[in-house]
């Protein structure tokens, strides 16, 4: 549908989201936008074939298996799993984290390596069996532009290394980790891996089998699929060995009075009637997504953030305004998280708003812990994704050299 | 701060018809009580209050948007004291008006944007852009009742 990511493409792609109208939406790296297609898939559910799966005999529910079957599949595609049953379908990523910390088995003294930089469904999970069951969480530090600092990583292992859980894409400011690298790092020591790539995957290609992922969240929400519907992939010979986190209905193949059989993956861990709409929509969502091409998403994300750094080249210079992350653009991708030396946060983003329909976000970003090591109360972050525009992008520099003023 | 005590009534009002004013009122409430027990307001409702008005006037005019967000405390400051002004003098009025059927006092032939006519001031007119208008909705001329003839 789409070949190389000109002005005319994106105008084009534009037309699929009915909520783009005037507002300049830069909060992706919170929510993206739906598009028809997506919109059209849910209602599909809901017009056409409205049934529970697997359970009833009769020809919604066998459209409805079909449907989620496929949707499964487009989803292993999509990260380039080996196999279906590899996919587990989550709420969120925060969910898929929760299902490993909790079906881990991690025991006392059992150390977990987690970076200084996680968001919140990264850092809690662990703190939580830090107080329950007594592990203990290592944090690796990252350099002081953000990126993550690999020597300090390798330090962080010890006999008792039983995982790490590392994110792969910073929602603070967008700069993305060595992943493939960790992840052979953690190999060596036989420790396996769980990925955070909640703002990875709706921006370029993610390849669980190319980085040799062990396992992988991510949420369907910030690739234009439905909010509510996330993934949680897993190697076949790990999740087999994992413990049920959730159980009841459709996490087992038969129960007596005393016991129960578990089902196979991935049914094991999807407990409960699930979110059908949600996760057909998700299968459409990763549809459009290869057809407009993960490069050029990726692609088009730090084309916009290396024009928006530039409009702001003075103000940066001059410090009064002071980026996130580092100063290479395309280490950053489509985050552009920042600061306005004399004006509150909160300020800037509600301004924007009120004066030009800008949307952002303000705040610690769900990674509080971070931003109180630095004694900061958080950033404007302005995240940028492929229905953006350059046009909008220098409104965007435009009101900010007017706040700026304001100070 | 400053605002918040100033949208608390107007907030109110509005809050009887709408959930998003009904909150409005709690943060509001919330800023006054954490005001007058000497702290500072954690809803950051006067925040938003600035930041919108700042970026309203920012679309029309820089300078004014300049001026109002450095010197909000003041000008919250100014309309607070017009408010508290303001509510003392239509007080004033209506009590004028209920003791001596005048809002200007006894005697008073000043302009009163209230008047009563008909027997023993049976209906109440109120003066709006040259129109007296019945409380009952009924229109009246201006010349029939008003000596303010433009």
């Amino acid at each position: 549908m789409f070949g190389l990511f000109s002005a005319e493409k994106i105008r084009e792609a534009r037309k699929d989201f009915p909520v783009l109208k005037d507002e300049i939406y830069f909060d992706n790296a919170c929510m993206s936008l739906k598009p028809i297609q997506v919109i059209n898939k849910l209602n599909e559910y809901y017009t056409q074939y409205t049934a529970c799966l697997g359970r009833s005999n009769h020809a919604f529910a066998r459209k409805l298996t079909e449907e989620i079957d496929k949707a499964r599949s487009e989803v292993r595609k999509f990260i380039n799993a080996k196999e279906d049953s590899e996919i587990i379908f989550t709420r969120n990523t925060t969910e898929g984290i929760n299902l490993i910390a909790n079906s881990f088995g991690l025991k006392k003294e059992d150390e977990v390596i987690i970076s200084d930089k996680e968001h919140n469904s990264n850092l809690i999970p662990w703190l939580k069996l830090k107080k329950t069951a007594g592990i203990k969480v290592v944090i690796s530090k990252t350099n002081d532009d953000g990126t993550f600092n690999l020597e300090n990583f390798r330090k962080s292992f010890s006999g008792r290394t039983r995982l790490v859980s590392v994110i792969y894409t910073s929602n603070i400011d967008g700069v993305t980790n060595p992943v493939k690298e960790i992840i052979k790092i953690s190999h060596l020591h036989k420790v396996p891996v769980l990925v955070d790539a909640a703002q990875a995957v709706p921006s370029f290609e993610v390849d669980v089998r190319k980085i040799d992922a062990d396992f992988l969240a991510f949420s369907g929400h910030k690739m234009c699929g439905p909010s509510g519907i996330g993934v949680l992939y897993g190697k076949k010979q790990l999740l087999e060995k994992l413990d049920q986190f959730l159980v009841g209905g459709e996490t087992v193949q038969d129960s007596t009075y005393d016991s129960y059989i578990p089902e196979k993956i991935p049914n094991k861990f999807e407990a409960g009637l699930q979110d059908y709409a949600g996760i057909i929509g998700l299968g459409e969502a990763c549809r459009y997504l290869r057809k407009i091409g993960m490069n050029n998403i990726s692609r088009h994300e730090i084309k916009l953030n290396a024009l928006l750094t530039n409009l702001l080249n003075d103000e940066i210079d001059t410090g009064k305004i002071k980026i996130l992350g580092p100063k290479d653009t395309k280490q950053r991708g489509g985050i552009f998280s920042f600061i306005i030396e004399g004006i509150d946060i909160h300020h800037v983003s509600r301004i924007l708003d009120s004066s030009k329909k800008i949307m952002t976000r303000s705040g610690a970003h769900c990674v509080h812990s971070w931003f109180n090591a630095r004694n900061l109360n958080g950033s404007v972050r302005a995240s940028l994704y492929f229905y953006n525009t350059e046009d909008e992008v220098r409104k965007f520099a435009e009101e900010i050299q007017k706040i700026i003023k304001l100070g | 701060m400053v605002l918040c005590l100033l949208a608390l009534p107007v907030f109110a009002i509005l809050g009887i018809f709408s959930l998003k004013y009904r909150n409005l009122t709690k943060d509001a409430l919330e800023c006054l009580f954490k005001t007058v027990t000497l702290r500072k307001c954690s809803s950051g409702l006067d925040d938003r209050i600035k930041s919108d008005v700042t970026g309203t006037f920012l679309k029309y005019s820089p300078r004014t948007a300049k001026l109002f967000y450095r010197h909000y405390r003041i000008i919250s400051w100014i309309i607070f004291i017009l408010f508290i002004w303001s509510v003392y003098a239509s007080s004033v009025g209506v009590y004028n008006y209920a003791k001596h059927g005048n809002c200007s006092g006894p005697q008073s032939s000043a302009f009163c944007v209230i008047k009563t006519v008909g027997d023993g001031g049976s209906s109440i007119l109120i003066l709006v852009q040259d129109t007296y208008y019945r409380l009952t909705g009924q229109e009246e001329k201006c010349s029939d009742y008003s000596p303010l003839k433009k």
